[in-house]
C-alpha cells in the first residue's frame, strides 16, 4: 500500500502559511514569472466571489473588490515542501518527492496492519502538518498514482478498496494531465476517467502520444511503479515577502517569532536543535541586510533564539523599508556541537552581535561600520557598512587617480566656518583652522544632486591660497560655509 | 551681432541626450539677447525645421549643425556653412543612418573628406583634431572649450589651449548647451536614466553634476572666458560665416515628363479639359470659368508639375485598379474633379476653392491627400513612387512620438525609482488613456498609491509634467510621403523605418509644409477596401453596381441611417452618430455630409450640434450673425459647420482676401500660439469694425471664428467622406450579403467586432454559414444562394500557408477524406484541432467532435495498411466514440477559434433563466423614464473627451445593441468592473428622447455568463 499526502493549492498555502489568518480571505495568487500574468490559485472565499483561475487580477478585482493578491514565492514552496518531506520521513523510511506539494510513502514494513492503524497514522500525519499550517489530505491506495487521486477526493484521509470503482468516477482533471491534453479532453467532452479509460488505450496513444498513454496507465490499478526515494532536505528556512514595505520593528519581530516556533518545531521533530541562525532581510532599495549569528549552546529554545535576533534587530536601522525577511537555521545534534580548533577569540558571539548592536544604537547605524565610497556627484560621498566580522576579509583599498597633484586631508566632519566676498571671490574666512585673508581663490565649482527627494544638495567648492599661505578647500552649501580639507 | 553666439546646443530632438524643445531654446535666446545659435542635434536635423520656424518668428539666426557619432565612438559636432556643407551633412547622416539599423548611425572617418566641404568642425581633444585636420583644413577647423565650473576641466582646458597653439587652429567658446535653463536640467537627468536603463538613485555619476549647461547670455559666457576673449571673439566671426539657413534649402518638385511640344501648364490644361469633357460631356460655362481661373493661379504659382504628378499617380491606380480618391482640400478644386483626382464636384456644392489654393499663401503648396484601400494595395502604391524616385528620391514624413500622459508617468516613475507595484497599479487604473476631466493627476498617483506626502511625489508631478510632450522617439506617418527633383537626401536626412523596405525622412509632416516640401499622403482606408472588394463581388454574383452611378436619394438608404442602422457603415456607425442619425433624419446626401461634420470635436465643444438639430427640427428660429451671411451660412441654418464657412465669414463680414482668410485658419488652428491667435483676431476685429458692423455681431462673429477653427471640418473633406458613407450605407441596404462579406475579410477596421457584424447581418437578413473547407475560400465569399460563406480568413490561427495549401490542394482534386485532407493540407495539429472544433471539417465528419477525433489520429505516410480511396469514395467516414457537442459549447467552441459565431447569440442561450431583463428590441416600447434592467455582451466602452467624464457602454444581446451611459463618480466607483467584465447587467432609467434611447446606469453588476464567450470589446477614447 502507498500514501500520498497532498497540499492542495500547495503554492497559495505557502504563501500563506505565515498568515494563517489569510486563508479565511479572499486571496489569489498570480505567478509573475508566466508570460500573461493570471491568477493561478485561489481561496474557497476568493472562488465565492465568481473569480476562476487564469483571470488577470483587473478582472479579478472588478469582482472583488477587497482581494489580496499574493505572488507566488519558489522559496516559500520550497520551504513548505521542505516541511512536508520531513514530515512524511518521520513517519516513513520510503519517502518520493512526487511533485510539488505531494509526497508518497510507502506503508510497507511500518507494521499498519488493519485500517484503523492506517487511518491514526495518516491522522498524526495531517496533524503535523496543521502544526506548520499547512491544511493536507491524504489518500491511501494498492498503487502510488491512485494514492494520489484518492487524496485529491478527500477532504481528509481516503482509503481505496475497490480501485476500479473508485478511479472512473474521478474527475480526469484531478490526474493533473498536461495542459495541452486536458484542453483535448475538453474538447472532447470527456469529464471522468472512466470516460477517458473507455477511449481505449491504442486510440488514445495514437492521437495523444506517450504523455496521454501515461496516464492511462497511471490509473490503471494493475500497474504499480516504484517509488523514487529520497531523502529530507536537511535545509530548515523560512522566508517571506512582506505586502507592504515593513518601516517599523513591530510586524517584523512579530513574523520573526512565528519563523523561530516553526524551526524549532520542524527540527524538533527530527530530533535536532539549533547550532547557527541566518538571517536576511531584503530592503525595497534592492540591497540586502545578512547576518548570521552562531548560537553558543546550540538549542530548540524558540525564547533564547528569539531574544538573540530581537537584540540584534531592535539596533538595526535600514536605509530603505523592509520587503523581505529569510531566517535558516543550521541544524546541530543536541550537546555535539563542538568549538573549532583555532577558534579561540570570539567564544561568544551572540554577545559579541549584542555590544555591536548596541553600539548602533547609541551611534546610529549609519556610524558603526566600515566606510564604502558611493557612485555620486557630491564630493566624498560614502556611507558606513556593518562588516560581517566572522567572514570579514581585508582588501586592498584601490587608490584612485587623482587629477590633483596634491594631496588633500580632509576634516571630516568639515570644519564650519564664515567666508567674506568680494564679488563672487571669497577673500575672508573665519575658522578653527585659520582666520585672515585670501590670497588666492579658484573657483566656484558648482555641483548638486538629489533634486528629486528630500535629500536635495548643492554646493560651492574653491581652493584657496591664505595669506598665511596655506591651501586649503572651502565650500558654502546649504548648511553653511566650511572649510573642507588642507592641501599638503 | 552680439559678441557671443552660441554654436553648440542640443534639443530635446536629441532623444533624451537634451532636454528643452527647440521652441524654447529659441525663445529664451531672445530673452539672452543672442543673435544667433546653433542647434547640434546628435546625429541628425531633427529639430532644425521647428528650430528653423521659432528663430525666425523671435528674430534669431537659426545655425544649423548636428554631432556626428563617428564609427569608433567619437562625437564631432559640425555647422553647416553653405548649401553645399548641408546638402553634404545631409547626405552624410542619410549614409550613416541606411547603413545602420533604426535609431543608430555611424560615420566612418575615411568617409568624411568627401562630404566635408561647407562644414566647420568642432575638436574637443587632441586626437579629434588631429584626425580633422586633414579633412577639414585649419580654416575649418575650431578647437571648442567648455567650462562648466567643475573640478578638474580647467586641465582639459588648458590642454586644448596648448593643442590650438600647437595645430595653429582657433580656439572656440560654448557651453554645449543641453537645456534653455537651469530648471530644466532634471529632465536630462531623467533622460538620462531612461537612456541607460536604470533610475536616479543608482544612477550616480550617469547624472549631470550641476546645471550649467544651459543657455547662456554673452556677458556669463565673457565672464567664464575672461582668460580667452579670443574663444569668444571667434564664436562671432564664425557665426558670421555661417551664413545658410533652412529659407535657402533649395527644395524643387519633380518634374513631370511631358510632352515635346508642352509646356507644364499647356499639359495640364490640355488635361483638365479632356477630363472635365468627360465628367460634364458640353463643358458648362461656369465649369470652364472656374478651370480657366484655377488654370490662371496654378500657373502663376508653378504648381502645375504638381498637379500632374498627382494626376499620374491616380492614374497608376486606375491603371492597376486601386480605388483612389482625393480628399481634403483638393475637394474644393475643379481641376482636381476633372483631372479624377478627386469626386466631388466642387461647384455643385459650392465649395471654397481658396481653401485649397491662394495666392499669397506663404507656402503655397496645395495639399493633395490621396485615400486608398488599406493593406496590400496602398503599399503597392508608395512602392511605386519609391521606385520611380529611387531610394534616396522619396520617403515617409516622420511621426514625433512623445511622451504622452501614461508613458511620461511610467518613464518618470521608473526613473524616481517608485516601486513597480504603483506603476503598475497606475497604469491599470489609468490603462485606457488620461481622463483629465474626472482624475487630476494628483488624484491619479494618490489612487495609484503615491501620495502626495510621498518624498518624490512632487518631483513625480513636476517630471510629469515636463517630460509631457517632449519627443521619445521616430515614427514613420501612416501615409505622408516626400518626394524631391534631384535626391531627397540633399534635403533631408533619411533614415530606415522600422519597417522593412520604408525609408523616412527625418522631419515630419508640419515640418516639411513649414519648409515648402510637398508632401502627398496616401492614406489607407478600410471602406475603400470593403467597397472595392464588394463592386467586385457583386460583380462577381451578377448583381454588379456602379458606385460612380448610385442613386443619389436612395429612399431605402435614408430611411436606414434615420433609424440608426448603421452598423458597419462608414464614419456614421459610432454610437455618438448613432445617437444622432434618428434626430437627423438625413433625407438628402447633403444631410449626410452635415451628419459627418457634426460629430466632431469642434461642433460638439462649441456646442453647435444642438442649435443646428434644435433649427433643423423646428424648434427654434433660424437666424444669422448679419445678414451679408445668409448666402454662407443658409446651408448649415445658419449655424457654421465647416472651416470653408468660417473662412467664408471672414471674407464677408471683414472683406479677407483668401489668402488672409487662409492665414486665419491657420493661425486658429495649427500650431496655435495665444501670441498668434490674437494677432489675427485682432486683425479681424479691425477689418470689420473698419466696415462698421455693430459691435454685439464683431464679438459673435470672433468668438464663432476663434472657438471653432480649432476643429472645424473641411466641407469638402466631409463631402469626400460622405460619398463613402452613402455608398457604404446604400451597399448596406442592397447589397448586404457582400457588404458584410467585405466588411469580414478586411478586419479589422471599423467600431465593431466580427461578430457583432454578423449578428448585424443576421438581422438584415443575410445568412452566414460556418467555414468549411471543402467551400470556403481564404475570403468570405456569396454562395448561389446569397448567403454568406466565412472564409478561412476567420479561423484564428490558421496561417496564410496552410491555407494556400488547402486551396490548392482542394483545387486540385477536392479532398476525399479527412485523412486526405490532413495528408495533403500538412497542417500542424492546432491548426487541424480549430478546423474541427469551429465546424470546419464537418463535411468529413457527422458532428464537430467526431472530426476532432479523427483529426488527432496521425497520419503515416505511405502506409500500407491504409484504405486506398478513390473520388468514388468520397465521403469515407470514420466513426468516433465522442458524444456530440451540444449548442452552448458549439458556440463556445466557435468564438474560442473564431472570435464569432454563426449560431445563436450567447445572450439567446442564457435569456431562459433571466428575469426581469429587457433585450434590446424591447426597449423602444418602454415609457421615458421607467426604470429597466439590461443585459449582455459588452462590445463597446467609450469615454471620449467630450463627454466631460461620462462613459458610454453598449450591450449587445440576441436582439440587438442597448447603450448605457455612466456617470464619472459611478464610473469610478465601478472603474475595473467596467473595464474588465466581458457582460454585464446594468439597471437604471431608460431615456427615450426622439427614439434616440439610453439607460442611465444607476446599479452595474457583473452578469453571471457560466462558460459561454463573447466577443472582445472595442474600446475607444
Amino acid at each position: 500500500m502507498f500514501a500520498a499526502v497532498f497540499i492542495p493549492d500547495c503554492s497559495l498555502q505557502a504563501a500563506l502559511r505565515l498568515e494563517p489568518d489569510s486563508g479565511k480571505q479572499p486571496v489569489a495568487l498570480i505567478d509573475s514569472g508566466l508570460p500573461k500574468i493570471g491568477i493561478v490559485q485561489l481561496t474557497t472565499i476568493a472562488r465565492n466571489f465568481g473569480i476562476v483561475e487564469g483571470m488577470t487580477p483587473g478582472q479579478a478585482m472588478a469582482r472583488c473588490g477587497h482581494l489580496k493578491i499574493k505572488i507566488r514565492s519558489s522559496t516559500q514552496e520550497k520551504s513548505a515542501m521542505q516541511i512536508l518531506l520531513q514530515t512524511a520521513y518521520a513517519f516513513s523510511p520510503n519517502i518520493e518527492a512526487t511533485a510539488l506539494g505531494v509526497c508518497t510513502m510507502e506503508l510497507k514494513g511500518l507494521g499498519l496492519e488493519n485500517e484503523n492503524a492506517i487511518q491514526n497514522w495518516a491522522e498524526k500525519i495531517l496533524k503535523t502538518l496543521a502544526q506548520f499550517h499547512l491544511e493536507s489530505k491524504i489518500g491511501i491506495a494498492p498503487a502510488p498514482e491512485l494514492a494520489l487521486l484518492a487524496a485529491h477526493g478527500t477532504n481528509a484521509i481516503s482509503i481505496v478498496q475497490n480501485a476500479n470503482q473508485f478511479v472512473s468516477g474521478l474527475p480526469v482533471a484531478a490526474l493533473h494531465p498536461p495542459m495541452d491534453i486536458l484542453e483535448i479532453l475538453s474538447c472532447w467532452g470527456i469529464q471522468t476517467i472512466g470516460q477517458f479509460l473507455a477511449l481505449g488505450k491504442n486510440e488514445i496513444a495514437e492521437r495523444l502520444g506517450e504523455e496521454a498513454l501515461e496516464l492511462f496507465e497511471r490509473v490503471s490499478a494493475s500497474s504499480v511503479r516504484p517509488l523514487k526515494l529520497v531523502s529530507p532536505p536537511e535545509e530548515f528556512f523560512e522566508q517571506i515577502e512582506f505586502e507592504n514595505e515593513i518601516e517599523t520593528a513591530g510586524p517584523l519581530l512579530f513574523v520573526l517569532r512565528r519563523f523561530v516556533e516553526q524551526l524549532s518545531r520542524r527540527l524538533e521533530a527530527i530530533y535536532l536543535v539549533v547550532a547557527e541562525v541566518r538571517f536576511q532581510l531584503g530592503l525595497s532599495s534592492g540591497e540586502k541586510y545578512r547576518r548570521a549569528f552562531k548560537i553558543p549552546s546550540p538549542t530548540g529554545g524558540v525564547e533564547i533564539l528569539f531574544r538573540t535576533l530581537q537584540t540584534h534587530l531592535e539596533t538595526v536601522r535600514t536605509d530603505s523599508p523592509i520587503v523581505s525577511l529569510e531566517l535558516s537555521a543550521i541544524p546541530a545534534r543536541a550537546q555535539t556541537h563542538q568549538f573549532g580548533f583555532f577558534e579561540s577569540t570570539l567564544r561568544n558571539p551572540n554577545q559579541f552581535a549584542e555590544t555591536l548592536a548596541r553600539l548602533t544604537a547609541l551611534l546610529g547605524a549609519e556610524n558603526v561600520g566600515t566606510p564604502q565610497l558611493i557612485s555620486s556627484n557630491q564630493p566624498d560621498s560614502f556611507r558606513l557598512a556593518m562588516t560581517d566580522f566572522d567572514s570579514a576579509t581585508i582588501q586592498n583599498p584601490k587608490l584612485r587617480t587623482q587629477n590633483c597633484a596634491l594631496a588633500l586631508r580632509r576634516f571630516r566632519p568639515p570644519l564650519p566656518a564664515h567666508f567674506g566676498f568680494r564679488g563672487e571671490k571669497p577673500v575672508l574666512i573665519r575658522s578653527k583652522i585659520f582666520t585672515g585673508g585670501v590670497s588666492e581663490a579658484r573657483g566656484p565649482f558648482l555641483s548638486s544632486g538629489n533634486w528629486w527627494d528630500n535629500n536635495r544638495w548643492a554646493r560651492e567648492e574653491w581652493d584657496i591660497e591664505t595669506t598665511d599661505g596655506s591651501l586649503l578647500r572651502i565650500f558654502r552649501s546649504g548648511d553653511g560655509d566650511f572649510v573642507e580639507g588642507i592641501y599638503d | 551681432m552680439t559678441d557671443y553666439v552660441e554654436l553648440h546646443c542640443r534639443s530635446a530632438f536629441s532623444f533624451l541626450r537634451g532636454a528643452s524643445t527647440p521652441e524654447r531654446l529659441a525663445a529664451r535666446a531672445e530673452q539672452l539677447q543672442l543673435s544667433a545659435v546653433a542647434l547640434c542635434d546628435r546625429d541628425g536635423l531633427y529639430g532644425a525645421p521647428r528650430f528653423f520656424s521659432a528663430a525666425k518668428e523671435v528674430g534669431i539666426r537659426p545655425i544649423v549643425g548636428a554631432e556626428l557619432t563617428i564609427a569608433d565612438g567619437t562625437i564631432l559636432p559640425v555647422l553647416v556653412q553653405s548649401r553645399r556643407g548641408y546638402e553634404n551633412l545631409s547626405q552624410l547622416l542619410t549614409r550613416a543612418h541606411l547603413r545602420n539599423e533604426k535609431g543608430k548611425s555611424s560615420v566612418r572617418w575615411d568617409e568624411l573628406p568627401e562630404f566635408s566641404e561647407g562644414l566647420v568642425a568642432l575638436a574637443n581633444s587632441g586626437s579629434i583634431a588631429k584626425q580633422s585636420l586633414g579633412i577639414f583644413g585649419c580654416e575649418n577647423l575650431f578647437i571648442e572649450i567648455q567650462r562648466h565650473r567643475l573640478r578638474g576641466e580647467e586641465k582639459n582646458v588648458r590642454s586644448l589651449v596648448q593643442l590650438a597653439e600647437q595645430l595653429h587652429l582657433p580656439l572656440l567658446a560654448t557651453n554645449g548647451v543641453l537645456y534653455s535653463t537651469e530648471n530644466e536640467r532634471p529632465i536630462l537627468d531623467v533622460f538620462n536614466c531612461i537612456r541607460h536603463h536604470t533610475h536616479l538613485d543608482a544612477a550616480g555619476k550617469l547624472l549631470e553634476p550641476n546645471g550649467e549647461r544651459y543657455l547662456k547670455n554673452a556677458a556669463q559666457m565673457r565672464e567664464l572666458f575672461h582668460d580667452f576673449p579670443e574663444a569668444i571673439s571667434n564664436t562671432v566671426r564664425l557665426a558670421e560665416r555661417l551664413d545658410f539657413t533652412l529659407e535657402n534649402l533649395g527644395y524643387e518638385f519633380p518634374n513631370y515628363p511631358i510632352p515635346m511640344e508642352h509646356t507644364m501648364d499647356s499639359f495640364l490644361r490640355e488635361q483638365t479639359f479632356a477630363g472635365a469633357q468627360k465628367r460634364y460631356g458640353k463643358v458648362p460655362e461656369k465649369v470652364r470659368t472656374q478651370l480657366e481661373n484655377e488654370l490662371v493661379l496654378i500657373a502663376k504659382l508653378k504648381v502645375a508639375g504638381y498637379f500632374l504628378i498627382v494626376w499620374d499617380i491616380v492614374e497608376f491606380c486606375r491603371r492597376e485598379n486601386i480605388m483612389a480618391q482625393g480628399r481634403g482640400s483638393a475637394a474644393n478644386s475643379t481641376v482636381c474633379f476633372c483631372l479624377g483626382i478627386t469626386n466631388v464636384d466642387p461647384l455643385k456644392f459650392h465649395t471654397l476653392f481658396e481653401r485649397f489654393l491662394t495666392e499669397g499663401r506663404k507656402n503655397c503648396w496645395p495639399d493633395i491627400d490621396i485615400d486608398l484601400p488599406s493593406g496590400d494595395r496602398r503599399e503597392r502604391v508608395i512602392q511605386e513612387i519609391y521606385k520611380r524616385y529611387g531610394e534616396r528620391g522619396a520617403a515617409m514624413t516622420a511621426n514625433v512620438i512623445t511622451y504622452r500622459g501614461r508613458s511620461a508617468a511610467r518613464e518618470v516613475g521608473k526613473a524616481l525609482n517608485l516601486s513597480p507595484d504603483i506603476l503598475n497599479r497606475f497604469s491599470n487604473l489609468y490603462a485606457n488613456g488620461d481622463f483629465p476631466h474626472t482624475l487630476d493627476l494628483q488624484m491619479q498617483m494618490e489612487k495609484s498609491g503615491l501620495p502626495k506626502s510621498h518624498p518624490r511625489a512632487a518631483a513625480f508631478a513636476t517630471m510629469c509634467k515636463a517630460i509631457r510632450g517632449l519627443p521619445r522617439h521616430l515614427g514613420q506617418h501612416s501615409g505622408g510621403m516626400i518626394i524631391c527633383q534631384g535626391k531627397l537626401d540633399k534635403i533631408v536626412p533619411l533614415e530606415n523605418a522600422s519597417m522593412p523596405g520604408r525609408i523616412v525622412a527625418q522631419w515630419d509632416k508640419d515640418d516639411c509644409e513649414d519648409l515648402g516640401i510637398i508632401k502627398v499622403d496616401f492614406l489607407g482606408l478600410g471602406m475603400m477596401s470593403v467597397l472595392q472588394d464588394a463592386v467586385e463581388l457583386c460583380r462577381k454574383t451578377g448583381r454588379e453596381m456602379d458606385l460612380a452611378h448610385l442613386p443619389p436619394d436612395d429612399p431605402k438608404t435614408f430611411e436606414m441611417m434615420a433609424t440608426a442602422d448603421t452598423i458597419g457603415v462608414f464614419q456614421i456607425e459610432s454610437r455618438a452618430q448613432m445617437a444622432t442619425l434618428p434626430r437627423m433624419k438625413p433625407k438628402t446626401f447633403y444631410d449626410l455630409v452635415i451628419e459627418v461634420a457634426i460629430i466632431r470635436p469642434g461642433p460638439i465643444q462649441g456646442r453647435l450640434m444642438h442649435p443646428y438639430l434644435a433649427r433643423r427640427a423646428g424648434q427654434e428660429k433660424i437666424e444669422f450673425y448679419h445678414d451679408d451671411l445668409k448666402p454662407v451660412l443658409e446651408r448649415t441654418l445658419g449655424v457654421p459647420l465647416f472651416q470653408e464657412q468660417m473662412l467664408q465669414m471672414a471674407m464677408v463680414m471683414a472683406d479677407f482676401s483668401g489668402a488672409e482668410a487662409e492665414e486665419l485658419r491657420r493661425a486658429l488652428s495649427f500650431h496655435r500660439s495665444d501670441e498668434k491667435m490674437q494677432r489675427v483676431e485682432k486683425k479681424l476685429r479691425a477689418a470689420m469694425e473698419r466696415k462698421g458692423h455693430a459691435q454685439r455681431v464683431i464679438d459673435d462673429v470672433c468668438k464663432t471664428v476663434s472657438s471653432f477653427a480649432l476643429y472645424g471640418f473641411p466641407e469638402s473633406h466631409a463631402i469626400s467622406f460622405a460619398h463613402l458613407a452613402y455608398a457604404s450605407a446604400y451597399l448596406k441596404a442592397h447589397r448586404a450579403p457582400e457588404f458584410f462579406a467585405n466588411l469580414l475579410n478586411n478586419q479589422p477596421m471599423g467600431f465593431y467586432s466580427p461578430a457583432t457584424l454578423i449578428k448585424d447581418g443576421q438581422r438584415h437578413g443575410v445568412k452566414f454559414l460556418p467555414v468549411d473547407v471543402m467551400k470556403s475560400d481564404w475570403e468570405c465569399a456569396i454562395e448561389p444562394d446569397n448567403s454568406v460563406r466565412l472564409g478561412l480568413c476567420v479561423i484564428k490561427i490558421l496561417s496564410g500557408d496552410g491555407a494556400k495549401r488547402i486551396l490548392a490542394g482542394r483545387k486540385k482534386l477536392p479532398f476525399l477524406s479527412l485523412e486526405d485532407f490532413k495528408r495533403r493540407s500538412r497542417l500542424n495539429k492546432n491548426e487541424l484541432r480549430t478546423l474541427a472544433e469551429t465546424g470546419a471539417l464537418n463535411c468529413f465528419a457527422e458532428h464537430r467532435r467526431e472530426a476532432l477525433w479523427n483529426a488527432e489520429k496521425k497520419v503515416y505516410e505511405n502506409d500500407l495498411f491504409a484504405i486506398k480511396l478513390r473520388p468514388k469514395d468520397a465521403g469515407h467516414r470514420m466513426p468516433s466514440p465522442l458524444a456530440p457537442m451540444n449548442y452552448a459549447e458549439r458556440i463556445q467552441a466557435d468564438f474560442a477559434g473564431m472570435n464569432l459565431t454563426t449560431g445563436k447569440h450567447p445572450m439567446a442561450l442564457l435569456r431562459p433563466k433571466l428575469k426581469n431583463i429587457l433585450r434590446a428590441a424591447d426597449l423602444p416600447k418602454v415609457r421615458n423614464g421607467k426604470c429597466v434592467r439590461i443585459a449582455g455582451n459588452v462590445i463597446c466602452r467609450q469615454r471620449p473627451g467630450t463627454a466631460k467624464g461620462f462613459v458610454f457602454i453598449s450591450l449587445e444581446d440576441e436582439t440587438g445593441i442597448s447603450n448605457a451611459v455612466v456617470a464619472p463618480p459611478m464610473f469610478e466607483a465601478h472603474r475595473l468592473l467596467i473595464t474588465e467584465e466581458s457582460f454585464l447587467l446594468i439597471e437604471g432609467k431608460l431615456q427615450n428622447i426622439e427614439n434616440v434611447i439610453h439607460v442611465k446606469a444607476e446599479k452595474i453588476q457583473r452578469f453571471e455568463h457560466g462558460s459561454l464567450a463573447g466577443s472582445d470589446s472595442y474600446d475607444f477614447h
